[in-house]
């Protein structure tokens, strides 16, 4: 029956929204979160690396290094952030234009997403 | 005593240096005057010299300025620990990370995608998600590689301090010991060496795709230690300007332990680096080990959403 496909499709709507408001988001934000406390361990690191020039200059040898590493990492979690949070904008854009066109789905994906509280 | 009073057991070395120089040599029939006052004013020169010798050691990073960044990483690993071999693969100073309960939606996304066979959604599904818990687990033991740098950087400081207290309070007491029958000869061990070895274990385990990236850090301490054991020296001498010779020796042989160890730090961290990139240059094009690949999806419009997607229903 159509009201039935219509009420299938904003399930599947609605899970497809509340991935990508909801749960994608919640890990990029554990992504951003983790790239910002390694840059701020480079920060702190900067300043321990700091020694009398006779040590090897006044960082040493091995601070170079380990803030290549440090940013190559850094790239990794941001780049993973940015993929999932932007996925989640794509999911949740689909949600919405498969909605705009299916007016019985559509009815359907917005109680689904007042009742969940998926805003 | 110790590394705290480093400038003061310098300070003690030049007087009781002076104190003993001045009568090592008396003048005689063999010895002329002129010899006594050159030999008493080269003790003096070279005991007023010791305590330039180990000012700059006061300035060594304080090992605890690592604890900041350290922490920083430790929350790090927090966040990427998904729940399964969660213990620092590397660091002996190491501790369980509990899984991170904000990574498990990551689980329920798999399922709310499921229905979609569009090729993005699948590509997001088997390029994506499937490979994305080995992924976060990767990024993981690199943050943990990170961090234990960074516990060597603060172990090998922290010995360095010690040696150089060591060889100045050793200094001390040959010194004091001259005039007696038995000399307080002293070995100084350069514990700097392996120092690092007290924080990164070797990792035999069978750890997933990082492991031959994160074994080149752990491989750094077993390495040094394996391969040679501490180096020693000693203070000693028959007269003051040998003793204090010894002195500057067993000094310079620090600084000498000191870069060499902090080279190894650094081409462990090189390794790692290098893995990553030969890991990305020789992988499939499609898959990267420490960064899930940015899925088509995410760049998906309005107008290509509806074939990106598909509808099985």
């Amino acid at each position: 029956m159509p009201g039935d496909r219509g009420v299938t499709l904003g399930l599947d709507l609605w899970e497809l929204y509340r991935a990508g408001k909801q749960s994608l988001p919640a890990v990029a934000t554990e992504y951003y979160d983790a790239g910002f406390h390694v840059g701020r361990a480079g920060s702190f690191a900067e300043e321990a690396f700091t020694r009398p020039a006779m040590f090897g200059g006044s960082q040493g040898p091995a601070c170079g290094e380990w803030m290549e590493l440090m940013g190559t990492i850094m790239k990794f979690l941001g780049d993973t952030g940015e993929a999932l949070d932007d996925t989640g904008a794509a999911l949740v854009m689909a949600a919405n234009t498969y909605a705009e066109t299916d007016r019985a789905a559509g009815r359907e994906l917005q109680r689904l997403i007042t009742e969940h509280h998926t805003e | 005593m110790g590394f705290e009073n480093l400038m003061q057991t310098a300070a003690a070395i030049r007087s009781k240096a002076i104190e003993i120089g001045k009568n090592e040599i008396q003048e005689s029939d063999e010895i002329p005057k002129e010899w006594v006052e050159a030999w008493r004013a080269d003790v003096e020169r070279k005991a007023n010299a010791v305590a330039g010798k180990f000012q700059p050691f006061t300035e060594l990073p304080d090992p605890a300025k690592f604890n900041g960044a350290i922490a920083e990483l430790q929350r790090v690993m927090g966040k990427l620990s998904s729940g399964q071999d969660t213990s620092d693969p590397i660091s002996r100073n190491g501790r369980v990370y509990p899984a991170n309960v904000a990574m498990t939606k990551m689980d329920s996304v798999k399922g709310d995608v499921q229905g979609w066979s569009g090729r993005a959604a699948q590509e997001f599904i088997t390029k994506f998600l499937t490979p994305f818990p080995a992924v976060m687990h990767n990024q993981f033991l690199l943050v943990a590689a990170l961090k234990a740098a960074l516990e060597a950087e603060q172990a090998m400081w922290k010995a360095s301090r010690e040696d150089i207290a060591s060889i100045a309070e050793a200094t001390l007491k040959y010194l004091e010991s001259m005039r007696g029958c038995s000399k307080n000869q002293a070995v100084i061990v350069f514990t700097v060496i392996a120092s690092i070895c007290a924080v990164l274990t070797s990792s035999g385990g069978a750890l997933p795709i990082a492991i031959t990236a994160i074994g080149a850090v752990a491989s750094a301490g077993a390495d040094i230690v394996g391969l040679e054991s501490a180096p020693k020296t000693q203070i000693d001498g028959m007269y003051v300007v040998m003793v204090l010779a010894s002195m500057e020796k067993a000094i310079n042989q620090l600084v000498e332990k000191i870069m060499y160890t902090e080279n190894r730090i650094k081409s462990a961290v090189a390794n790692i680096s290098d893995q990553i990139h030969s890991a990305q240059s020789s992988s499939n094009p499609d898959q990267h080990s420490f960064c899930a690949r940015r899925p088509s999806l995410a760049d998906a419009s309005r107008g290509s959403i509806r074939h990106d997607l598909g509808y099985t229903g």
